[in-house]
């Protein structure tokens, strides 16, 4: 009997709750109203300016994952901070790497009604159908820019703008400065290995055909003799190992690996350190511009990074947003600057590592 | 008086999960007025449809007291088949991928039933597999779709009513009158209830678990299919992690991992719970940081309570026999 009188107070004070929550959600309903009606009649005093900064502005976010990334973390925090600094409240979905989630939560952000929709897209070709949903039940009134990840085709009618890096650029820049190495050097031909990204996700497939675009348009694709090729994950432990077992299999005949970001850059020096190896013996890369791939530049360990911010990649996308909102025109591409850090200018990049890499931990 | 007390007391512990449901819809329209719209509530179903699909599969499976993680390569699987067959039409493509779907159930069953393996081993081994084959067969990247009117099929709607919706509420339908009204699903709590008991009472528990793999598979395999037109996409690397998501939608539905109880119609509530819980996440802006903290405190939550109520529904059941 006591149990149930407890299970009764229980149904009492949530429904109790429930109704006090929907009176005062009634209240502020109502309240808007009344004061609308007031403000009705000296508004022709209040110029528009004045009134505009009282509605803030919401944007949603969706990325792809954010804990599993070495570089959404930092770019998450950046792309917090930047809302805050401009007041705008930002919703951010964490899709954990799947597009069907991806595609739910950009349908939750769209119906809660946003000012303006931003997506760094799971799946390039897959978020397609997505854009086209969403333009289609806004009337096209939503700005939606995608931003890190382009979409495949890269242009859409329906996508106001794309805002980020270009990762095909940056394997292009990469097979560039290793070709231009091989030449400099008169070496006629590299036995190599490349250490790809996730299989399927865009950046990955991005960077290797950049690399090899770029080789094949240069004429010198004989001189890389690609031995083997395995996705490593954009993780640092899975390319060590993988570049254990190459040491073993391929021996002193491995002379380069291709690395597709930072993470799997570090950890093919660490193999590469552990096996006694020199500096430079066996050329590797990154692309990120992570502080331990700056200073494993400056050691000579990596011959060189990309230097792609996280801070600015979220700035830019933060940028475009604005400036649409604002009724400015932009272009549909808005790029940032990718640069390599190699030896001769790794120096000029080191501090500001050091602060875009620290200041998250 | 007091009989009605208990009675709707008794009412409101069957249906806690309903109770969860509507308070869910209260808090979130008055939190956020836009949300008792049409387009609103549909958009909820596109958290509710994969996951859907496929839950109903794995709880006649669970119910039988057996297991299936390979759902999430079944459903990459069938994809990645459906889009590299698109060249050859769009009926043949679609039967193919369906098949194919469903003979990794066959694979599951024969080697669960006629192997004598545990499950979870058996499937562990199939998820890998099919991942593989689907990243083998794609090499690795996402195939894009060529029939454009099989988009149709995840994303057309008729009268207003998305095509994936009424597939769910199909599926759902013949899920709930399967294990109500047939010897099939009868059966199917014999089994999981007590493996010797149903051998005595005469029932053919190798066949019928075996179907039961195969009816999972099938619903993976189905789930893909959507999955995949609503994308345009299919890649090999699709609903990762999915598998443990819907066990766990199954379990906060009532449906029991040792078997012999639970049911669709709690299943499907489970699945909406966890697909409203994602909207309460955006409609009240929780950090990132914390939103999968919060699913596992709800989805703990929910099944702490379950398991307090059931004990009191045994005080109960005790009481009235005295």
């Amino acid at each position: 009997m006591k149990k149930s009188l407890l299970w009764l107070l229980v149904v009492v004070v949530a429904i109790s709750m429930i109704a006090t929550f929907s009176l005062a959600g009634c209240k502020k309903e109502a309240a808007p109203a009344e004061e609308e009606v007031v403000e009705e009649a000296p508004a022709e005093e209040v110029t528009e300016e004045e009134a505009a900064p009282a509605e803030k502005i919401t944007i949603g976010y969706s990325m792809p994952f954010i804990e599993d990334s070495p570089y959404c973390f930092p770019f998450f925090k950046y792309l917090e901070k930047t809302a805050k600094e401009m007041g705008w409240e930002i919703i951010i979905t964490d899709a954990k790497g799947d597009i069907h989630t991806q595609s739910s939560q950009i349908e939750d952000l769209v119906a809660k009604g946003l000012d303006g929709l931003m997506i760094m897209p799971t799946d390039a070709a897959g978020i397609v159908s997505v854009i086209q949903k969403v333009y289609k039940d806004t009337g096209g009134e939503l700005p939606i820019i995608c931003s890190n990840v382009m979409p495949d085709p890269a242009e859409l009618e329906e996508l106001t703008a794309f805002a980020g890096p270009n990762s095909y650029l940056e394997g292009r820049e990469m097979g560039k400065f290793y070709a231009n190495y091989l030449e400099e050097k008169g070496i006629e031909k590299i036995n190599m290995t490349e250490s790809t990204g996730t299989a399927g996700y865009s950046a990955a497939i991005d960077r290797q055909n950049g690399f090899w675009d770029q080789v094949e348009e240069m004429g010198v694709t004989d001189k890389f003799n690609l031995l083997d090729r395995q996705p490593c994950d954009w993780s640092p432990d899975k390319a060590q190992t993988q570049t254990e077992n190459w040491l073993t299999t391929f021996g002193e005949e491995l002379q380069m690996i291709y690395s597709h970001n930072d993470g799997m850059g570090i950890g093919i020096c660490r193999a590469l350190q552990d096996a006694g190896l020199e500096p430079g013996q066996v050329l590797t890369n990154g692309c990120d511009g992570q502080i331990e791939a700056v200073t494993l530049v400056k050691e000579g360990w990596m011959m060189f990074t990309v230097w792609q911010s996280p801070e600015v990649d979220a700035a830019i996308a933060m940028e475009t947003m604005e400036k649409i909102l604002a009724g400015e025109e932009v272009p549909y591409f808005n790029y940032m600057e990718t640069p390599i850090v190699h030896a001769g200018n790794v120096d000029d990049y080191i501090d500001e590592a050091e602060r875009i890499w620290t200041m998250i931990k | 008086m007091n009989k009605l007390w208990q009675k709707t007391i008794n009412f409101i512990i069957a249906q806690k999960l309903l109770f969860i449901i509507i308070l869910m819809i209260m808090v979130l329209s008055i939190a956020d007025r836009s949300f008792l719209t049409i387009r609103s509530i549909l958009s909820i179903f596109d958290h509710v449809i994969i996951n859907g699909v496929m839950a109903v599969g794995m709880t006649i499976l669970l119910i039988s007291g057996s297991f299936d993680l390979s759902v999430g390569g079944v459903m990459a699987f069938t994809g990645v088949v459906t889009f590299l067959l698109q060249p050859y039409g769009l009926f043949i493509s679609t039967l193919c991928g369906l098949l194919a779907g469903t003979f990794v159930g066959v694979l599951n069953g024969l080697l669960v039933v006629k192997g004598r393996i545990n499950a979870f081993i058996v499937t562990l081994g199939t998820m890998i597999i099919f991942r593989g084959l689907g990243l083998g067969l794609s090499d690795s990247t996402p195939i894009k779709g060529r029939i454009p009117s099989f988009q149709l099929l995840g994303r057309g709607s008729i009268l207003g009513i998305p095509n994936s919706v009424v597939i769910l509420i199909i599926i759902y339908v013949l899920g709930w009158y399967v294990l109500k009204y047939t010897k099939f699903g009868r059966d199917d709590y014999a089994i999981g209830g007590n493996v010797l008991s149903a051998r005595l009472a005469g029932i053919n528990i190798n066949l019928n678990t075996f179907f039961y793999f195969v009816f999972c598979s099938f619903t993976a395999a189905l789930a893909g299919l959507l999955y995949c037109s609503r994308v345009n996409t299919a890649s090999a690397i699709f609903g990762p992690g999915i598998e443990l998501y819907i066990i766990a939608a199954a379990v906060l539905g009532g449906t029991s991992l040792f078997g012999g109880k639970g049911g669709v119609i709690g299943t499907i509530q489970g699945v909406l719970i966890l697909g409203m819980l994602e909207r309460v996440m955006v409609i009240f802006n929780v950090n990132v940081n914390y939103q999968t903290l919060s699913r596992g405190l709800v989805i703990l939550a929910v099944v702490v309570t379950d398991a307090l109520v059931s004990r009191r529904e045994r005080i109960l059941l005790v009481r009235r026999e005295v």
